[in-house]
């Protein structure tokens, strides 16, 4: 009887393909970086397409080849999704880039009342500066899930509110026309 | 038609743990060599649209880390810890799965290669869970 036997064809453009599609992967959900995701998404998505070719004509198992096929092809859909971000065209692009503006006059302002009112050196900047950078973290985050235009004496305000506010271990919060931003602290250190 | 017979070919699985081995001290490597203010890849995102993505300073944290300098590294970025642990054990665990790949040979049980799989899996989306839900957070308003 013949017992068909698999062959090794296309096994090494199958390992390759399916490392780089990885590398991918794990590239295209670090959003500095998601775009770059790109090179070895391409490079993975060729591997495994010769994989699965030299598999086909060398009665070699196709399994390796198309599992990297379809890990670069997620890869490769992430990283043209990060390039429509990085390309700024739409809306959404524009309002973000219109808020981080904004998010960088209330750090500037924040700096500034920030040393007016930390500057007297009674407090633990040991802690604050932990409690501030949790806090910065969630208002990034807040000011991400926001769809609106922040305007920019709000956020001058916000920035000097936000550090008086560190201060006095209060909160508090930014209207804009879409929604509200709150910005505490639980810092006790004062 | 019968196929030609190749008993003898290369062994997929210990290629594949011993090329992922390559890339995860490719990482390490990386963030000892560099610390300075000037990395070599930058903040492509921050830099194009203004964006700050949690990601921001991760390059910095994993510097840090590697230096045994934890409490600086989670001040530069709070998730550096988590995803510096998933490259640590994702290490130890392609380290493992080469060892065993070598002592049983090839070809490597499905069911074991399933395991890796989906350990692997949980470990990525559990340490990249705040860079998964920004990115994805991101796409859903994008689209």
């Amino acid at each position: 009887m013949d017992v068909e036997t698999r062959t090794t064809a296309g096994q090494v453009m199958g390992v390759i393909g399916i490392v780089l599609g990885v590398v991918s992967l794990v590239l295209a959900f670090i959003p500095c970086i998601g775009v770059m995701a790109f090179i070895p998404g391409v490079l993975a998505l060729t591997f495994s397409i010769i994989s699965i070719v030299q598999a086909s004509n060398g009665y070699g198992s196709k399994g390796l080849g198309i599992g990297a096929l379809i890990v670069s092809l997620v890869s490769i859909v992430l990283a043209a999704a990060w390039l429509i971000v990085f390309s700024g065209t739409f809306a959404f692009a524009d309002r973000a880039i219109r808020n981080s503006d904004k998010i960088e006059i209330f750090g500037k302002e924040f700096g500034k009342a920030f040393e007016e009112e930390f500057g007297k050196g009674d407090v633990n900047l040991k802690i604050v500066s932990d409690s501030l950078e949790n806090s910065l973290r969630q208002l990034e985050n807040e000011l991400d899930s926001l769809d609106g235009y922040i305007p920019e004496e709000k956020a001058r305000k916000a920035g000097q509110a936000a550090a008086r506010a560190l201060k006095k271990s209060t909160r508090v919060v930014i209207e804009t026309d879409s929604g509200k931003i709150q910005f505490e602290t639980s810092n006790k250190s004062h | 038609m019968k196929p030609p017979s190749c008993k003898k070919g290369i062994n997929v699985y210990a290629s594949v743990n011993a090329l992922f081995i390559v890339v995860i001290l490719a990482v390490f490597i990386y963030s000892f060599a560099f610390k300075t203010e000037k990395y070599p890849i930058p903040a492509l995102l921050t830099q194009s649209t203004g964006l700050i993505p949690p990601s921001r300073g991760l390059s910095k944290s994993f510097s840090e880390i590697v230096r045994g300098n934890i409490s600086a590294a989670k001040l530069i970025n709070p998730h550096s810890l988590q995803i510096f642990a998933f490259f640590l054990i994702q290490l130890v665990m392609r380290v493992a799965g080469f060892a065993a790949a070598k002592i049983i040979g090839s070809p490597f049980p499905v069911k074991g290669i399933a395991v890796d799989v989906c350990i692997s899996l949980a470990l990525f989306v559990f340490c990249f869970a705040p860079l998964i839900s920004y990115t994805f957070r991101l796409f859903v308003q994008l689209f």
